[in-house]
Parts: C-alpha cells; sequence; structure tokens
C-alpha cells in the first residue's frame, strides 16, 4: 500500500471490530419486534459512534458487504458442521471431507432468490460438461482414425520385414502419446 | 452479439479483491464469484466480464488459482498483495 494512500470509509468501516459489525448489522436486521434503521439514520449514528464520516452510497456499499459476509460465514459455520459430522466415518479420506464440505459451503452460500445466478451457474455446469464430452469424441475420433491409418498402412508394407519393424516401432509410439 | 457491460471495470475488478477477502484461505469458485461480485456491484456483471477482470487481478498478482483435479474445480484466492490493494 502506497503511505500517502488514504484510507477509504467503507475500509475504515470494514475493519470495525466485530462486535462494532453485530451493532451495525443490527440496525438493519433488528431482532422480531425491532425496528429497522433507516440509512439516513445510521449516517447521522456512524460519526457519533465511530469518528467516520459516511455517504450514503457508501453505507449502502458496505451494508451490501455485511449481508455478504453474514451469508459466507453462515455457510461456512454449515460446511464445517457437515463436514464434522461426516468425519465421524473412517473411512472417508480428508481430501474428500474437504470437498465435500467445499460443496456444501457452495450451496449455502448460493443466494437460493437469485434465480438469475442459478441459471448463470447452470449454464457454466453445462458448458463444461459438454466441453468435457466434446474432447472425449474428438479424442475417441482421433484415435480411431489414427487406427485406421496404421491398418491402411499395414496393408500396403506388409511382407517388407523392415518396413513391417519400423510399423511396429510407430505403433508403440503412437499408442504411447 | 455481446453485452456491454454496466459495470465499469475498476468497480469488478475491486469487488472480486472484496469478495475474495472474505474468504481468504479457500477462496471461492467462479461460480461463486459470480454470484458474490455481482451482488457487491449491484447486478449487471456478466461471466465474460467477471473473466475478463479476473484475468487482470491474477496479471498483477492480487489473485492466485488453485485447481482440485478430482473435483475439476478451479478456487481464486486473494494474494497478501491483493489484500492490501484497497485499504
Amino acid at each position: 500500500m502506497a503511505p500517502d494512500k488514504e484510507i477509504r470509509a467503507d475500509a475504515k468501516l470494514k475493519n470495525l471490530p466485530e462486535a462494532d459489525l453485530e451493532v451495525l448489522w443490527s440496525f438493519r436486521n433488528p431482532d422480531p419486534g425491532g425496528k429497522k434503521i433507516t440509512f439516513s439514520k445510521i449516517r447521522v449514528e456512524i460519526p457519533l459512534r465511530y469518528g467516520i464520516t459516511v455517504s450514503q452510497s457508501t453505507l449502502s456499499e458496505f451494508y451490501a458487504w455485511l449481508r455478504l459476509k453474514k451469508r459466507l460465514e453462515r455457510a461456512e459455520s454449515v460446511a464445517q458442521q457437515a463436514r464434522d459430522e461426516l468425519a465421524k466415518d473412517p473411512e472417508i479420506s480428508t481430501a474428500a471431507l474437504d470437498r465435500f464440505a467445499d460443496k456444501v459451503f457452495t450451496t449455502e452460500a448460493l443466494d437460493t432468490n437469485n434465480v438469475k445466478g442459478y441459471v448463470a451457474i447452470a449454464k457454466l455446469r453445462l458448458a463444461r460438461d459438454k466441453q468435457a464430452f466434446d474432447r472425449e469424441k474428438l479424442s475417441a475420433l482421433v484415435k480411431s482414425k489414427i487406427e485406421a491409418g496404421l491398418d491402411a498402412l499395414f496393408v500396403e508394407i506388409k511382407g517388407n520385414a523392415r518396413a513391417e519393424a519400423l510399423f511396429l516401432q510407430l505403433k508403440t509410439e503412437v499408442q504411447a502419446a | 452479439m455481446s453485452v456491454r457491460p454496466t459495470v465499469s471495470k475498476a468497480m469488478v475488478r475491486r469487488k472480486i479483491r472484496t469478495a475474495l477477502k472474505l474468504r481468504r484461505a479457500k477462496g471461492l469458485t467462479e461460480e461463486l464469484l459470480l454470484e458474490t461480485v455481482s451482488e457487491l456491484c449491484g447486478g449487471g456483471v456478466g461471466l465474460q466480464q467477471l473473466r475478463d477482470e479476473l484475468e487482470y487481478n491474477h496479471a498483477e498478482a492480487f489473485i492466485r488459482s488453485a485447481h482440485d483435479k478430482e473435483a475439476d474445480e478451479t478456487h481464486w484466492i486473494i494474494t497478501p498483495k491483493g489484500n492490501d490493494e484497497d485499504i
């Protein structure tokens, strides 16, 4: 970081202690029966509590970040619980447990109301599956073409001992590739 | 026809780093980044734009990738340089 770089107001907010972040979270997400506090009122409250002046857009950006932070923490917690539960089975490797936990994390972290996000992800997965399928198909096609070429070549050189020896060498190299 | 991005490059670049800082050790997959970055930008971030700005952050060594062969998944992870960038 450059020494003369000014610290952004949103970075100051994000770096507040966890207890303060909880207070700010509760302003917008009160307990049942509590009243949600408006951004305008929070903008007045923040300089009084933390000595930071924030614009409306900075505050809005901060709350988007805080909401995401909460969601990822919750997802991490669920993933860890699921991992711990599965870890009771001694036959499951650490790597498999990590992969499983990561899947749980991803599923939990996805915003269930974000239909567009789901569609984009589904398309990504489908595209990736199709790419893998196309690669396999192409690989099988190339292999069969090469084998057909080798068979045709062998018919041509059959009976020529030197050529047959070279052919076998070539075939071994091709199969190893 | 390609869709013109509605969110600035600088913002997407910064939000990628912001999202990855929320999971420093393990990072996030491209799928999850697409959703989180779009959310932090208030929507309007496409897959191609995300990939372009991931590439920028990668070229600047702000982020690194880790590929899990078994799961066939790549995680993007914030680097110390990327971590210090937006403070």
